[in-house]
């Protein structure tokens, strides 16, 4: 032993370094044999209770509401005219209207590498972003993550300044984690928690971006159905007041429910030309 | 096969779509396979040391598909006999030669109908060369022809260097597998390459490599031109360390079952010259296309037209080996001009020039690379005009992307550039002072790697990605 020891001190360490892990793993399991059970029931639990604070069956913004709202600025008439007559008028249908880029001066976006790109390529200069690559929602204010380059949290960031519009673009990296419910309950808390933030600010949940067709093939967790039906829970958070669903996705649909598979080089993430596709979604839908 | 190799990038984590095969960094590989057949290798008795080979290899390469396995074998089979029928023993056969040209063709064709009918299995070029090799060696009466299928086949299925090489001649491994070494300094030396290869890979290629997947993300014609230069260079560090991490690791583990594979990987990035840098990148594989073709159709002794011609014959089917597609004809036949241009008149220069030759070598390669990265044609013209703006502006360039993603990655490309010196390697594998700190160093290096890997191969969407 000794010898060997000595010609073969790195495997020696390795070996025992091993044994010792192997039998903190065994003893773990076998003290606490069922914490991954019960995490699993807990998601599950969660499901039968949502609470339904924020929920509300609007999720579009009624007409009432959106005249009612007077947000936009001078400069804001001005680009809403220069739109395609047709798409305005389907946009006042909607409850939605065009707004020009000094909409977004007192706007702050919130997401992750999708937002980190639209940020870089958006084309929307003014506004301030929280992006974190990565993100999920349940990191804005349980487990915080710090914005890269201010370093702040999302509640530092929120009590330093006030905001006027609050965009979240949140969900594709825990789409594999929790029930929708879990997911939806704990998206509705976040909201809730910005409402109390930044009370007079109007918050926009956007919808969570389509993966395309290649990336979605043969993929259990990242894959448009599950996207919609995430997404179909985000609508109900929307109260048609202060909070907006976004549904993005019809700006990269390809027609099936899928991003455009020209649109993404790794599936998940827009090129940088396509991102100003959703500042112009977003530019035609604010209120 | 590189291209191979770059899905080993995706390796670990793309086991979640189903493992297409068992590799190196993978931790069933680290803790469960390799210690399960080093401890049955060694206790087993001499004349049984060979199957426990056998088997192991057969076993690691069934992980793949057994389909695949099973196809391996029957060639492995068939090429027993067949080089059998041109042995020396057999040299008074009026048709050996025919015999001999047939198995090779035969083994050729086989390969070139994998290469244009994917799924390819895996290492079936780096399978297939170590085969023709040996039979060209058989054939020229430079060794004897194997007598037993069993080593035979253990040869060829010799798991370390199945998947990607090193390259092997016969005589390189024939002694061990008669006379098997176990011995505990190799057991320790080897684990010690092992260790070095994959932090290479794990923790330089695998990390290195989200640069790079940055730019088809952001798209090339959004990359702004700093960030193209950066990426390009990134690329180039990340290929190096996965393959040469992934010849450490089998070289690594060769050593431990007391085999000498030999080297593929003398600092290249360090050479002066495109043709010393493929003496040192790649070597076992130069040296089989050395040794089998060019210097068959003449080398460099036959005039300059000849040898020019010979090059582009070499140059041509490394492109082809790396894969039956455009870029790797256009990456050959690259560095067919620049060998020519080298042999013709450039290289004397250069060796009187060497920082000219190292600024040459570190600007040239890396633009080679972008050939072979990109296998589709016409995003190499959009990369080529990110590098050189003459063209056009690009689209939607955002200036802010090489400070960004530069400050991000900095820790590992530093890290990177510092390991393409020689040093480093050296003081971890090359001393015999400071033991104790080699010894610590590396357990520390061994378990971060692990880490690394389990948090990338455990649940995906728990490892947040985007």
């Amino acid at each position: 032993m000794k010898a060997f020891m000595k010609k073969c001190p790195l495997v020696m360490v390795t070996i025992v370094i091993a044994l010792v892990v192997a039998a903190t793993v065994v003893v773990k399991s076998f003290a606490f044999p069922a914490a991954g059970n019960k995490a699993q029931e807990t998601h599950g639990n969660v499901s039968s209770s949502l609470p339904q604070s924020a929920v509300s069956s609007s999720c579009a913004p009624s007409n009432v509401a959106g005249s009612s709202k007077t947000v936009s600025s001078a400069g804001s008439a001005a680009s809403h005219m220069q739109h395609k007559p047709g798409s305005s008028a389907q946009k006042r249908a909607s409850g939605f209207k065009s707004s020009g880029k000094e909409y977004f001066s007192d706007a702050l976006f919130v997401g992750d590498s999708l937002t980190e790109g639209f940020k870089d390529y958006g084309g929307i200069d003014n506004a301030s972003y929280f992006c974190h690559v990565g993100l999920s929602i349940y990191q804005l204010f349980e487990h915080p993550k710090t914005d890269f380059s201010t370093g702040l949290t999302l509640e530092q960031t929120l009590r330093k300044k006030k905001y006027g519009k609050i965009y979240m673009l949140l969900g594709i990296n825990e789409i594999g984690t929790g029930s929708t419910d879990y997911f939806v309950r704990h998206y509705s808390n976040a909201v809730t928690k910005i409402r109390s933030l930044q009370p007079d600010a109007v918050i926009y949940i956007q919808s969570i971006l389509y993966v395309t067709p290649s990336k979605a093939s043969g993929e259990s967790v990242f894959n448009n159905t599950n996207v919609r039906k995430r997404n179909s829970g985000l609508k109900t958070l929307a109260d048609g007041k202060n909070v907006f669903y976004l549904n993005i996705d019809s700006a990269i649909d390809d027609g099936n429910g899928n991003m455009h598979e020209e649109y993404s080089g790794d599936g998940v993430h827009l090129k940088a030309k396509y991102y100003p596709l959703l500042s112009t979604y977003i530019e035609e839908h604010t209120v | 096969m590189y291209v191979c190799l770059q899905a080993h990038g995706k390796g670990v984590i793309s086991c979640r779509k189903g493992c297409d095969s068992l590799t190196f960094p993978n931790l069933y590989f680290i803790f469960a396979f390799l210690p399960c057949a080093l401890i049955a290798y060694y206790l087993v008795p001499e004349k049984y040391k060979n199957y426990v080979l056998l088997l192991s290899s057969v076993i690691f390469y069934g992980f793949g598909s057994w389909w695949q396995t099973g196809l391996l074998a029957a060639d492995t089979i068939a090429n027993y006999f067949m080089t059998g029928l041109f042995s020396g023993k057999n040299a008074k056969n009026p048709h050996r030669r025919e015999m001999f040209a047939l198995t090779v063709a035969a083994n050729v064709a086989l390969l070139v109908w994998f290469k244009c009918h994917p799924p390819i299995p895996v290492g079936i070029s780096f399978y297939t060369f170590q085969i023709i090799a040996y039979q060209i060696d058989v054939y020229r009466n430079d060794i004897p022809r194997e007598d037993s299928l069993l080593r035979f086949g253990t040869y060829t299925f010799l798991f370390p260097k199945l998947q990607e090489g090193p390259i092997t001649r016969y005589d390189e491994v024939s002694d061990q597998l008669k006379r098997h070494v176990c011995q505990k300094e190799n057991l320790e030396y080897g684990f010690r390459i092992f260790v070095v290869g994959l932090s290479y890979k794990v923790l330089l290629a695998d990390k290195i490599s989200g640069l790079w997947k940055q730019l088809s993300i952001i798209g090339y014609e959004s990359v702004s031109t700093p960030m193209a230069w950066l990426g390009m260079w990134a690329y180039t560090l990340q290929l190096y360390f996965d393959f040469h991490g992934y010849s450490l690791m089998a070289i690594g583990i060769g050593r431990m079952f007391g085999f000498m594979l030999p080297k593929n990987f003398v600092t290249p990035y360090g050479s002066t010259s495109v043709s010393e840098f493929y003496r040192r990148w790649h070597a076992t594989l130069g040296r089989w296309f050395r040794d089998y073709i060019y210097i068959p159709l003449g080398g460099s002794r036959a005039g300059i037209k000849r040898t020019i011609l010979n090059l582009l014959v070499v140059w041509t089917l490394t492109g082809l080996w790396h894969g039956v597609k455009w870029n790797f004809v256009f990456w050959g036949l690259s560095l067919f001009v620049l060998i020519a241009i080298e042999k013709l008149f450039l290289r004397k220069w250069l060796d009187s020039h060497p920082i000219v030759g190292h600024i040459y070598l570190l600007l040239v390669i890396p633009l080679t690379w972008m050939l072979f990265a990109n296998t589709d044609v016409s995003s190499i013209g959009i990369y080529f005009s990110r590098l050189f703006p003459v063209v056009s502006a690009g689209i939607d360039v955002n200036l802010c992307d090489f400070s960004e993603y530069g400050l991000s990655y900095a820790p590992y490309l530093l890290a990177g550039v510092a390991c393409l010196f020689p040093q480093p390697e050296k003081f971890l594998l090359g001393t015999k002072k400071y033991q104790k700190a080699v010894v610590a160093i590396l357990s520390v290096l061994f378990w971060v790697c692990v880490v690394s890997i389990h948090r990338s191969a455990s649940n995906p969407f728990m490892y947040l990605q985007f």
